[in-house]
């Protein structure tokens, strides 16, 4: 409760002095200042220059009000409806967070549950065609909580998506085929659903979109046949998924490229059930959720900002 | 009416109630958001937000001090405005004036005293708002450590380093024109307590 100067001198503390002059110190302790006082002309001077500070502060004038400060009735309920309004705001801003981080999650369990099977995919170009590859295997089984195991069953599954034209015998290139019918589906989807997400040809979007695909192809998005075919050329031009499509036999691409569109665009345009439709419906659980949550996150989104608006012209 | 009656009638949701308590304490609710705003239109504003939220909160007053409690929520809606305006000030700060001594003052003495108190106001203005609210709260306004660390809702030792600190500051401000303090122990005359 002391400090030295420079000499090793002990001086009191203001906040020492300022208890003492505040008589708030116990009778020894001041006892020990008034002893320092009087035996230390610089705490004599810190101790009156604080006195008179403290003296001068006693003696401002309280100002009068400048009016009186009591309620009206109107005040209250002025300013009620606006507490409601900010109540309600922060329940929106919460309810927004949680749809979008359930979204977040969701997405992310459908891209984990999607990635064992990536790593393994045959080596078709083992940086594009991969993942794209990967995706087709959720269209086909009928086995949602369960990612494939192993490589064995990927080629088999992947087949099973393309069933018409790609003979079992070609089992390498099966991955790829059935894959390049899927990125194409997968772009007009997200071209409704987020335009921004539709430029970025990188590896990390590209199983976003792939899953996010036969959602959009529910409800009102609409993914005619032709706005896949118009969309067709946009995956291509991405180098690598265009790489993979074009190593393999183009006589065989070819087939395969227009059937599956269709197929993936008929639950919503046209009412003609495809190959496989255990698959597309087990796809279509976790697509559901995708879609709904997007939806949800999209409304709550622009319900807070038009709420912050809102607000902010009112107050 | 006793205090604690209004207290518990305005929790019903008596106005009138209230509104006696608003009578009783405006005029310190007042004088604290105006030394710590510096300017008369935003320590209205404080007060009168201050008394509006106080009418809504009163529920949660759960007995004790309600000076201590009312004057808690003056001052954060003092820091409040304090955050918001970044210190921006557009208003003019208003005049402190000190109290005359009790006997004939000298014309210089006058004119000492409406420095001193023009000093303080610019002094309090720099200190930071946690010692300057101490200074208001003890040396202005008379409460002790105890009621100004419920109002500040902190502890006595955090309320006697705030205090010492912005005491200590306002003098090193004071000190700059060395007649001032002199001229403040001149115009204690009448022997206050301190020791």
């Amino acid at each position: 409760m002391s400090t030295f100067d420079k000499t090793g001198h002990r001086h009191l503390s203001a906040e020492r002095l300022s208890e003492y002059i505040d008589g708030r110190l116990p009778p020894r302790d001041r006892e020990d200042v008034e002893a320092q006082l009087s035996a230390c002309a610089r705490c004599r001077e810190e101790a009156d220059s604080l006195r008179a500070t403290v003296l001068a502060l006693r003696r401002v004038q309280a100002a009068p009000a400048p009016r009186s400060f009591t309620l009206r009735p109107s005040d209250i309920e002025r300013t009620a409806p606006r507490r409601g309004l900010f109540s309600m705001l922060g329940g929106l801003r919460l309810a927004t967070a949680v749809a979008a981080g359930l979204l977040v999650l969701v997405l992310a369990g459908d891209i984990l549950r999607l990635l064992p099977s990536m790593s393994v995919s045959p080596s078709v170009s083992r940086t594009q065609a991969a993942p794209v590859a990967a995706l087709a295997v959720p269209a086909a089984p009928a086995e949602p909580s369960e990612p494939p195991p192993s490589a064995a069953p990927e080629g088999p599954r992947a087949a099973a998506v393309a069933p018409g034209p790609t003979p079992p015998a070609q089992k390498d290139q099966a991955p790829s085929l059935a894959a390049a019918p899927i990125a194409p589906a997968a772009t007009p989807t997200v071209a409704t659903l987020a335009p921004s997400a539709t430029g970025t040809p990188a590896p990390a979007p590209a199983p976003m979109r792939a899953a996010a695909a036969p959602a959009g192809a529910a409800p009102p998005l609409s993914p005619t046949p032709a706005a896949v075919t118009r969309a067709a050329p946009a995956p291509v031009s991405t180098p690598t998924a265009a790489a993979a499509a074009l190593a393999s036999p183009p006589t065989v691409a070819a087939p395969v490229e227009t059937p599956r569109p269709v197929e993936k665009a008929a639950p919503a345009a046209t009412a003609t059930p495809p190959a496989a439709p255990e698959g597309v419906a087990v796809a279509d659980t976790w697509n559901t959720v995708e879609i709904v949550l997007a939806v949800v996150v999209t409304a709550l989104l622009i319900a807070t900002l038009a709420a912050t608006w809102r607000r902010r012209s009112e107050g | 009416m006793e205090e604690l009656a209004l207290v518990t009638r305005s929790q019903q949701g008596d106005l009138d109630a209230f509104n006696n308590l608003v009578l009783a304490f405006q005029g310190q609710a007042y004088n604290l958001a105006l030394r710590m705003l510096g300017d008369s239109a935003s320590a209205e504003d404080a007060a009168q937000d201050a008394f509006i939220s106080a009418y809504r909160n009163i529920g949660g007053f759960r007995g004790g001090n309600f000076r201590a409690w009312l004057l808690r929520i003056v001052s954060n809606a003092c820091l409040d405005q304090l955050r918001a305006s970044k210190r921006h000030r557009t208003e003019p700060l208003d005049p402190l004036v000190l109290d005359p001594p009790g006997h004939e003052e000298l014309p210089e003495d006058y004119a000492l005293r409406q420095e001193l108190g023009e000093e303080i106001r610019k002094g309090l203005d720099t200190l930071p708002p946690d010692q300057r609210l101490a200074i208001i709260l003890v040396d202005m306004q008379g409460l002790d450590y105890e009621e100004a660390a419920q109002v500040t809702q902190s502890n006595l030792g955090t309320v006697k380093s705030r205090l010492a600190r912005g005491r200590a500051r306002l003098r090193d401000h004071l000190r700059a024109r060395p007649e001032l303090l002199p001229a403040s122990i001149r115009l204690d005359s009448r022997r206050s307590p301190l020791p």
